[in-house]
């Protein structure tokens, strides 16, 4: 157990097995970890070693072929409704930062909300205090294609902490930056974990990660490494 | 922001496709309006001969489907209204007469009937029988006023126009009224009518005192028949509007294909954004809000395309009654029509959203993300 996690398990992963039938390929065998809450935990491992699948395992948008998630001690495949379990719980940011073109950065941060009719104006506020936090409130108004590769990113993590998740799932989103915006994101994400004590799990093939999560799994072909 | 605003943003993001399919949505909204519309407002045209007028049954020649080819002797109003439910009853005859190049109708009514009486005069007098006057409807009596024209020559006979009268049917505002003596002798029809309109006493409109005084009329002739002046216009209005189950299945047809064109659009469009829908599903948006911006967006750009149909679609139909033989007529959008086509175009958008919408959530998120 580390110094930020409060020693109960958001996430167990229990011999869980992923295959692909299009592919006919495992992309995870009998893998078991655990995750603690406000734990800053990355998931390292060469492209292809099954490390976004579990990623996408936990989130629920993939289903395991074997073993068991719980989320808060929860089996996942119990939870019906999945979409309203992300929502509720987990923030994504991913590679290629996935944001909107034609809509501005605060729009952008708007999106998880925007299916309400009308979003309060509270959410609004929110939306502009993270972008403020991220230092990028003078692009609340920029269209996101004319911002800067480092500062999409920061308007994606903005987007992923607009309903206070518990969990940020981060797929290498360090992996479409320089090394100097990828240190800035890498600090934001340590400091969201240390001043929110939001659990966070990046899925990085970068080795300098290290410095900057509390834990470091290693996945290579499907299995959890030395 | 909000849905709509983000979704009108969004529509408007690919203008082009976008106002191609608005412009297809106009013109298909459109001819259905013109092809649906004409009737009805033919119809709505005679109902308010009847309705406005307060006539309640009609007599006309028995089992004879035209009502220009109708005729029963114009005496028969005089048997008629010595019926004790009747209040009173006119003789008309009926022609339609060519006038330049647009069909003009004549009305011969029955001097000293409510025919006459009830007409409102907007200027001059009304036609004396035996002096070869007439008096024309307000909307043919503005034509006449362009042409500088004063007199109608009908079958070959010159008339004096005496009068202007004002009517709510539009079929009346563009007539020609005349006693009904002079246009019997114009046609050599002498002592015929076309059909006699028949109003009850107040207190006969119910519908079972109404049945017993149309036997009463059919007790008159073997050779007449008297309706209900509702069904008499639906009876007649069948084929004075034909094809109007034409109509109907031709728009329907218009409506089919622009929903089609719509449901194309849609799926382009969700094709193009397919990985941000993915995106707004891994975030958790729920199945509803995805299918919501399917629905949304099409009945967006329906309603627009609608709206703009419905403009052009009244403006043409103005058009083709001012430009062809049917200028008697007036365009009418009325409520009912309004309401069917609204339905029909909201039904065709949904159904165009849903099938990109089903598509787009039978998808996993994930392997859209990464399809690229």
């Amino acid at each position: 157990m580390n110094k930020t996690s409060d020693g109960r398990d958001l996430f167990r992963v229990e011999n869980v097995g992923k295959y692909y039938p299009s592919t006919q390929s495992h992309a995870l065998r009998d893998v078991s970890v655990t995750i603690p809450r406000g734990e800053f935990v990355g998931i390292k491992g060469p492209s292809g070693s099954g490390k976004s699948t579990l990623l996408y395992l936990l989130s629920g948008l993939f289903t395991p072929s074997s073993g068991s998630i719980y989320f808060n001690e929860e089996p996942l495949v119990g939870i019906k409704n999945k979409s309203l379990y992300r929502r509720s719980h987990l923030g994504f940011v991913f590679q290629d930062f996935y944001l909107y073109p034609g809509f501005t950065a605060l729009e952008n941060v708007l999106f998880p909300n925007l299916f309400q009719l009308f979003i309060p104006s509270n959410v609004r506020e929110k939306a502009e205090k993270l972008l403020e936090e991220l230092h990028i409130e003078g692009k609340k108004g920029a269209p996101v294609e004319t911002l800067s590769a480092g500062e999409r990113q920061r308007v994606c993590i903005a987007r992923a902490l607009l309903n206070d998740p518990e969990c940020i799932l981060a797929d290498e989103p360090t992996g479409n930056l320089d090394s100097h915006n990828g240190q800035i994101i890498l600090e934001m994400l340590k400091k969201i974990n240390e001043m929110r004590r939001t659990t966070i799990v990046l899925v990085t093939h970068e080795e300098r990660v290290s410095q900057y999560v509390h834990r470091l799994i290693t996945i290579v072909d499907g299995k959890i490494g030395k | 922001m909000n849905i709509i605003h983000f979704l009108i943003k969004d529509i408007f993001r690919k203008k082009m496709r976008v106002l191609l399919t608005i412009f297809g949505i106009t013109i298909g909204v459109s001819v259905c309006i013109i092809m649906l519309g004409i009737g009805e407002s033919i119809k709505h045209s005679f109902k308010d001969i009847y309705g406005k007028r307060h006539i309640d049954v009609v007599v006309q020649e028995k089992e004879q489907l035209s009502i220009l080819l109708s005729r029963v002797d114009d005496q028969l109003a005089q048997e008629i209204r010595s019926i004790p439910a009747v209040e009173d009853a006119g003789a008309v005859l009926l022609y339609i007469h060519k006038q330049k190049k647009a069909a003009v109708p004549v009305f011969g009514w029955e001097s000293g009937t409510f025919l006459f009486d009830d007409v409102e005069l907007v200027q001059g007098r009304k036609p004396a029988p035996g002096q070869d006057q007439v008096m024309v409807g307000a909307a043919l009596a503005e034509s006449l006023k362009k042409e500088g024209e004063m007199r109608i020559k009908i079958k070959g006979r010159p008339l004096n126009v005496v009068g202007t009268f004002k009517s709510s049917s539009p079929f009346e505002q563009s007539a020609i009224a005349m006693p009904l003596a002079d246009l019997q002798h114009l046609l050599r029809e002498d002592g015929k009518a076309s059909f006699i309109n028949v109003r009850l006493r107040p207190e006969s409109r119910a519908e079972t005192a109404t049945d017993a005084a149309i036997q009463k009329m059919e007790a008159l002739s073997p050779g007449i028949e008297a309706m209900h002046a509702d069904a008499f216009v639906s009876e007649k209005t069948k084929f004075i509007v034909v094809g109007e189950q034409f109509s109907f299945l031709v728009s329907l047809i218009t409506i089919i294909a622009v929903a089609l064109g719509l449901a194309n659009t849609m799926i382009s469009s969700s094709f193009e954004k397919r990985k941000f829908l993915a995106i707004l599903m891994a975030l958790g948006w729920p199945q509803i809000g995805i299918a919501m911006l399917f629905v949304c967006e099409s009945v967006i750009v329906v309603l627009i395309g609608g709206a703009l149909g419905m403009v052009l679609g009244y403006k043409s139909m103005g058009f083709i009654f001012h430009s062809t033989s049917i200028q008697a007529f007036a365009p009418e959008l009325n409520a009912m029509l309004v309401f069917k086509i609204v339905l029909m175009m909201l039904a065709s958008a949904v159904v165009a959203a849903l099938v990109p919408a089903w598509i787009t959530l039978r998808s996993n998120p994930v392997e859209v993300i990464r399809s690229e």
